[in-house]
C-alpha cells in the first residue's frame, strides 16, 4: 500500500499544500467507525428512498453494485487503496433540474434530512440554524469540481460514496489538494453529505468523545465567501449552520471527497 | 446608531425573543454597550472576538468552597498552605480603567467582576467605575452572603446590570456542605428576591461535576430556576484549583449531552451553549479571558497560563497570541480543561509544584505550542 496520497488510515497526506492544515492529526475528534460500519447498505437504501429520493428508479441491487464497483476499483489501484481504510458513507441523489444549490438544499435536501433523523431519532432534533433562506445564496467554490455533479443530476441519479479524509484541512489546503487527485475526486457538496446522513442519521452521533463537523466543502456563501456550510451535532442532536472558517484549519472541521459511480 | 436603528438590527439577528427582548432594553440605558453587543455577530463574521473580560482584582473571600478554582491564588493559601507571599505588583483602579479604554477600542463590552467574593471587596464601587457601565455592561459574581435588598439596589444604581449567583444544591444541607459555611443555601435565597427586587438581570451559577446531571436534585434545581424565569449557569468541575485532586469530578461527554438536553426543557446552559446567534463552543480566548490581580490574562478562568502581562503587552496583542495558539484558537465543541484529557494532563504537569499562578507567557503557553 502506498502513503503517496492518503495515510494508514485514509486521512489525506498534508504534503499537497502550502495552506493551514494540521500535517498530522492526534485523531481527538473522531467518527464512531464501528457503529457505521454496522449500517447495512440497505438501511442507508431505505432511507434515502423514503425520505429524499421517493420516485427513485435504481433498485437496492444496482444501488450495492455500483458501490462495490466503486470499491474494488479503489482495492486495485494501489495508490488510493488506503482511503478505504476511512469511513466511506453511501449516499443517492435524485435527478434534479434545479440550477440553485441553495434553493435545492433548502427545499429538498434538509427536510428530507430532518425526516430521517426524526425517524430513528424521535426523541431528538435536527436543527436548521439558517434562519435566512438559502436561495441563490449559496455559490460553488472554484476547482471543487462540484459541477461534475451538478451537471450530471440533471439528467441522472446519482450514487457515490463520501470519504471524510480531509479531516482537520482548510478550505483553500482542501482545494488545493484536490488538484493532485484523480478527476473522479470531487470535494463534497451539500447533496452528498446530507445524502449520507439521510441514508445514515447516526453518522454524527458518538458515545465517548466528541466527532467532528462536516463542511459542505464544495460551497460558500454567495456573498462572502468566508461564511460556508456545515452539520454538526449538538448533544444528541443534530444541527445545520453556517460559521466563518477564515481559511483556518481546525481539529474539529472535516472536509470530505466524494467519489460517484 | 439611534435606538429604532438598534432595535432594526436586532430583528435581523438570530436572537430568541428573550435575548430581543434584553437587548432592546439595555439600548434605552446604554446605547454605546447596546450597539458593540449588537456587532457581535458581525465581528464573529470577520473573525474578530468579543470576550467576556473577568476581573479578580482581589481574592477576598469569606468562603472556602470544596471546588474553588481561584484558591491557590488566595493569600491565605499562598501564606497558610505554600508559606509564601504575593510579591508582585497588584492590580490598581488605574490599571482597570486602561483595561476598559482598551477593551472599548477593541469593540469588546462585557466586564465581569469576580475574585474572590467581590462584595467584600471595599473599593467595589470603585472598581465599577473604572470599568464604566456606560462603556461596558457590568456582571458581578457573588456567592450571595452580603446581597440582601438594600445591597442590590445600590450595585443597580452605580452601574451593575447582572449579577451571577453561586448555587450549588438545591439540597440546603448538600449546598451548606460544598461550600463549607452554614446557612449558605438561606442567604443565597436571599439574594434571589434581593436581586429580583432591584431589576438587576440574574443567573444562577452551579458546578456540575461526574453523574450530577442525571440526578433529580439537579432537574428540580433546573426546574427551580426556569419557573422563576432565571437562568442557570452550569459551570463543568475543573480539576484545577481546589479540584486539582478530585480528577473523579470531570464530567463525561455523557454529563455534557444530558444538560445539552434539559437546555430544550429549562432555563439552562453552560459556556458553550449557543446565545445571542453565536456559536462559539470552547470559549477559550473567543469568549472569555480572565485577568488575574496581578493583570495577567489566563484565556479561561480554569486554565492557569498566562497569555502576557497587561503591565508589558497591550489587550490586543494578548488576544491575538491566544488565537494562534492550537490549543485555544480554533473552533471546538468541548472544554478544554474540563473535557480534553492530553490538555488537562498537560496542565496538571506544568503548575504541579507552582507556588505563584498563573505561569508566565513562556513558561505554560507560547507561540511555540503544538497539540503533540
Amino acid at each position: 500500500m502506498s502513503i503517496k496520497y492518503f495515510d494508514a488510515d485514509g486521512r489525506c497526506v498534508a504534503s499537497f499544500t502550502k495552506n493551514d492544515v494540521y500535517k498530522d492529526s492526534r485523531k481527538y475528534f473522531q467518527l464512531d467507525k464501528n457503529r457505521i460500519k454496522n449500517i447495512q447498505l440497505n438501511e442507508n437504501f431505505d432511507n434515502i428512498k423514503k425520505f429524499l429520493c421517493p420516485d427513485l428508479s435504481i433498485n437496492f441491487n444496482q444501488f450495492k453494485n455500483g458501490i462495490e464497483q466503486l470499491k474494488e476499483g479503489l482495492k486495485k489501484n494501489e495508490d488510493f487503496n488506503n482511503l478505504l481504510n476511512n469511513t466511506s458513507i453511501p449516499f443517492i441523489l435524485p435527478k434534479s433540474n434545479d440550477e440553485d444549490v441553495g434553493s435545492n438544499i433548502a427545499k429538498n435536501y434538509l427536510p428530507a434530512l430532518e425526516k430521517s433523523f426524526k425517524n430513528s431519532f424521535p426523541k431528538y432534533d435536527f436543527k436548521n440554524h439558517c434562519k435566512n433562506n438559502l436561495s441563490n445564496k449559496i455559490k460553488i467554490w472554484e476547482n471543487s469540481r462540484y459541477e461534475k455533479i451538478t451537471e450530471k443530476i440533471k439528467t441522472d441519479e446519482v450514487v457515490g460514496l463520501i470519504f471524510p479524509c480531509l479531516n482537520e484541512f482548510s478550505f483553500p489546503a482542501a482545494i488545493e489538494t484536490l488538484k493532485n487527485l484523480p478527476e473522479n475526486f470531487i470535494l463534497a457538496g451539500g447533496y452528498e453529505i446530507i445524502s449520507a446522513l439521510v441514508g445514515c442519521p447516526s453518522l454524527l452521533k458518538k458515545d465517548k468523545g466528541y466527532p467532528p463537523l462536516l463542511w459542505l466543502s464544495s460551497l460558500h456563501n454567495s456573498e462572502d465567501n468566508n461564511i460556508c456550510y456545515h452539520l454538526e451535532p449538538y448533544g444528541y442532536n443534530l444541527t445545520f449552520n453556517r460559521r466563518a472558517h477564515l481559511n483556518k484549519a481546525a481539529e474539529y472541521w472535516w472536509h470530505s471527497i466524494a467519489i460517484i459511480v | 446608531m439611534n435606538h429604532q436603528e438598534q432595535v432594526v438590527l436586532l430583528s435581523e439577528q438570530n436572537l430568541t425573543p428573550d435575548e430581543k427582548k434584553k437587548r432592546e432594553g439595555l439600548s434605552k440605558k446604554y446605547p454605546h454597550v447596546a450597539k458593540k453587543l449588537a456587532n457581535i455577530s458581525k465581528m464573529e463574521d470577520k473573525g474578530e472576538i468579543s470576550p467576556i473580560i473577568r476581573i479578580e482584582k482581589s481574592y477576598l473571600c469569606n468562603f472556602k468552597c470544596t471546588h474553588c478554582s481561584a484558591e491557590y491564588y488566595m493569600d491565605r493559601h499562598l501564606e497558610k498552605v505554600l508559606k509564601t507571599k504575593e510579591d508582585r505588583a497588584q492590580m490598581t483602579l488605574e490599571d482597570i480603567k486602561n483595561i476598559s479604554k482598551q477593551a472599548d477600542e477593541l469593540g469588546l463590552a462585557r466586564f465581569v467582576i469576580t475574585g474572590g467574593e467581590p462584595l467584600v471587596m471595599r473599593d467595589f464601587d470603585a472598581v465599577v467605575e473604572a470599568i464604566d457601565p456606560n462603556k461596558h455592561y457590568v456582571i458581578s459574581d457573588t456567592n450571595g452572603w452580603f446581597l440582601d435588598d438594600k445591597r442590590a439596589k445600590h450595585i443597580k444604581s452605580i452601574g451593575v446590570s447582572k449579577v451571577q449567583l453561586s448555587l450549588d444544591s438545591f439540597i440546603e444541607k448538600e449546598h451548606d456542605s460544598f461550600r463549607n459555611k452554614p446557612h449558605s443555601y438561606k442567604k443565597v435565597m436571599r439574594a434571589v428576591d434581593a436581586a429580583l427586587n432591584a431589576d438587576l438581570n440574574l443567573i444562577l451559577s452551579t458546578v456540575l461535576v461526574a453523574g450530577r446531571a442525571k440526578t433529580k436534585g439537579f432537574e428540580d434545581m433546573c426546574k427551580f430556576a426556569t419557573d422563576r424565569n432565571i437562568g442557570l449557569y452550569v459551570s463543568y468541575a475543573k480539576p484545577v484549583g481546589s479540584a486539582t485532586n478530585h480528577p473523579e469530578w470531570v464530567i463525561t461527554k455523557e454529563d455534557a449531552d444530558i444538560v445539552r438536553e434539559l437546555e430544550k426543557k429549562y432555563k439552562v446552559f453552560t459556556h458553550m451553549t449557543p446565545s445571542y446567534g453565536s456559536f462559539k463552543g470552547c470559549i477559550t480566548v473567543k469568549g472569555i479571558i480572565t485577568i488575574t490581580s496581578t493583570n495577567e490574562v489566563t484565556p479561561c478562568p480554569y486554565i492557569d497560563f498566562s497569555l502576557g502581562n497587561l503591565r508589558q503587552t497591550p489587550l490586543k496583542e494578548v488576544l491575538a497570541r491566544g488565537m494562534r495558539n492550537p490549543w485555544l484558537g480554533p473552533h471546538r465543541p468541548d472544554c478544554l480543561i474540563g473535557e480534553d484529557p492530553s490538555f488537562i494532563k498537560l496542565h496538571q504537569e506544568k503548575t504541579k509544584g507552582i507556588t505563584h499562578l498563573p505561569l508566565p507567557y513562556g513558561q505554560g503557553f507560547s507561540d511555540e505550542d503544538k497539540l503533540f
